[in-house]
């Protein structure tokens, strides 16, 4: 009988513990760095080209013009960017999706220039 | 010559339901008066009131379990409301934003409050009969260690790293936190509108949780055992209840539940004052309960609605009356701090003065029995 009590109260721990770390994980807030800049890789110059809506986790981030740089707030370790070319505020439907995860302590700088060129640079995850 | 005293039990049962109900009574014709003064609309008043009955209600409704446990009102909920104030910090801190911070905090508040609890509801058991004066104390005496904790402790030997909450030494906790992080993701949890008027549905989920424990916690063998032990402690204790540990637990259930209801009130703010956002909810907590008609040895439910309807009805329209009336809203908010203590007063004396009332109707029982019997003989 008290085995069985004690049983039950260390998985009953064991298992706030887990939802603890759940909701520690799935509520961390990191810092996501988004710039639409010239990038150079092995002496390759990929320039911005134009102006760009984001969205970040399906949420609507703002526009980012050329050579200019956002800064976004976003929750949780598995992220999904995406970005659509803009002119004269219409979308031109030229959309390029991808897919990131974020550890704890975390933060990301994205290149939209290196992005849409399918670089391996793309993202710099800091901590 | 003796003094007449009137029976409670005797009494004309217009005068008895007077007697007992006079604290909401009273509320109810100032805020009949208050109201029109006020010049508030309808709408505002009750949009505001809204705001405060899911604010408040989950600290209000935490005071029940000890009252059932014939401890008075636990004005050591102040212990509670410091264990959710740490968690708070610490999720700051971490950076946890959201509902899932909201929730993380509860989490990690409960070891907490059950350890401040503990020491509390064993410190009650020492100074049984005068739990609420203790309880008083307790909470004083935990304000100091919970602010050597948050001054010094923190940064120093707690790491805390977020430089916006750190005062700039490099340690202790800056005089006020923003909680931007989690402000109103309860409230806004689920989303509606009746009018103009938003309504926090998922606070209130959560409160019409809270009441559905408390009426099934009341049939269960410990409620059973707290309303015993309530009622008479060696009645109790010859009933082989354990009476200390009841008495404890009583305590700790509603530390835990006061440093939720903290959590929940500090989320609807979004601000914290990290020093002093404790101090005043027992008070506050007790008064409303207080004007809800409840009183030191029973207090239930309805109690808590009514409570908190009058009582914030009058901190709503109290500034705007006071203004109306004497050309000062400052006056109105002296008049509501002062409604508050007032009211912990009034109802402590009408407490004591109906306990002198019903022993010195024992005693003659008993002296009447006693003549009775000697002229028989």
């Amino acid at each position: 009988m008290l085995k069985k009590r004690f049983v039950i109260r260390i998985v009953l721990i064991v298992l706030l513990v887990l939802i603890g770390m759940f909701l520690y994980i799935n509520g961390k807030e990191h810092k996501v760095i988004i710039d639409n800049k010239e990038i150079i890789v092995n002496d390759d110059h990929y320039k911005a080209t134009a102006d760009y809506k984001v969205w970040l986790d399906n949420k609507e981030i703002s526009l980012i013009e050329k050579d200019k740089r956002i800064v976004a707030m976003i929750t949780g370790s598995n992220h999904k960017i995406v970005i659509e070319s803009i002119d004269n505020q219409e979308l031109k439907g030229e959309k390029y999706e991808r897919i990131f995860k974020l550890k704890n302590n975390e933060s990301a700088l994205i290149n939209i220039p290196a992005m849409i060129n399918f670089l391996d640079d793309w993202i710099i995850k800091t901590s | 010559m003796m003094k007449k005293q009137v029976s409670t039990t005797t009494m004309n049962p217009f005068v008895y339901f007077l007697i007992n109900y006079s604290v909401p009574i009273i509320f109810a014709i100032v805020v009949a008066f208050a109201l029109p003064l006020s010049g508030l609309s309808v709408n505002n008043v009750v949009r505001e009131l809204m705001i405060r009955i899911s604010r408040n209600t989950f600290l209000i409704l935490a005071l029940l379990i000890p009252v059932m446990a014939g401890m008075g009102m636990n004005f050591g909920i102040v212990l509670g409301a410091m264990a959710g104030e740490i968690s708070l910090i610490f999720i700051t801190d971490w950076h946890i934003v959201g509902i899932s911070g909201l929730l993380l905090a509860m989490l990690i508040s409960t070891p907490i409050a059950i350890i401040f609890g503990y020491f509390a509801g064993i410190i009650l058991n020492r100074a049984k009969g005068r739990e609420m004066v203790t309880g008083f104390m307790v909470s004083f005496f935990m304000n100091g260690i919970y602010q050597v904790i948050v001054l010094y402790g923190m940064g120093n030997i707690i790491p805390i790293s977020n430089p916006d909450i750190l005062l700039p030494r490099g340690y202790g906790i800056r005089n006020a936190i923003n909680l931007l992080s989690i402000r109103q993701v309860l409230d806004n949890l689920i989303p509606l509108k009746v009018g103009t008027i938003p309504i926090p549905v998922a606070t209130f989920l959560f409160i019409i949780v809270l009441c559905i424990f408390i009426v099934w916690f009341k049939k269960t063998k410990l409620g059973q055992d707290m309303r015993t032990v309530g009622q008479d402690n060696e009645v109790a204790r010859t009933s082989g209840i354990d009476v200390e540990k009841t008495r404890v637990l009583s305590i700790v259930i509603s530390t835990v539940l006061a440093c939720y209801g903290q959590i929940i009130f500090l989320q609807n703010i979004g601000t914290m004052n990290t020093y002093n956002s404790h101090e005043q909810v027992g008070v506050f907590a007790i008064a409303a309960l207080l004007v809800g008609g409840a009183s030191v040895t029973k207090a239930n439910i309805t109690n808590v609605f009514i409570g908190v309807i009058l009582f914030h009805t009058m901190f709503v329209v109290s500034p705007r009356a006071g203004k109306e009336l004497m050309g000062q809203a400052q006056l109105g908010e002296y008049f509501r701090v002062f409604v508050s203590y007032g009211v912990i007063a009034f109802s402590l004396a009408l407490y004591a003065w109906r306990k002198r009332v019903e022993r010195e109707n024992e005693r003659r029982k008993v002296m009447d029995y006693r003549k009775s019997i000697l002229v028989k003989n």
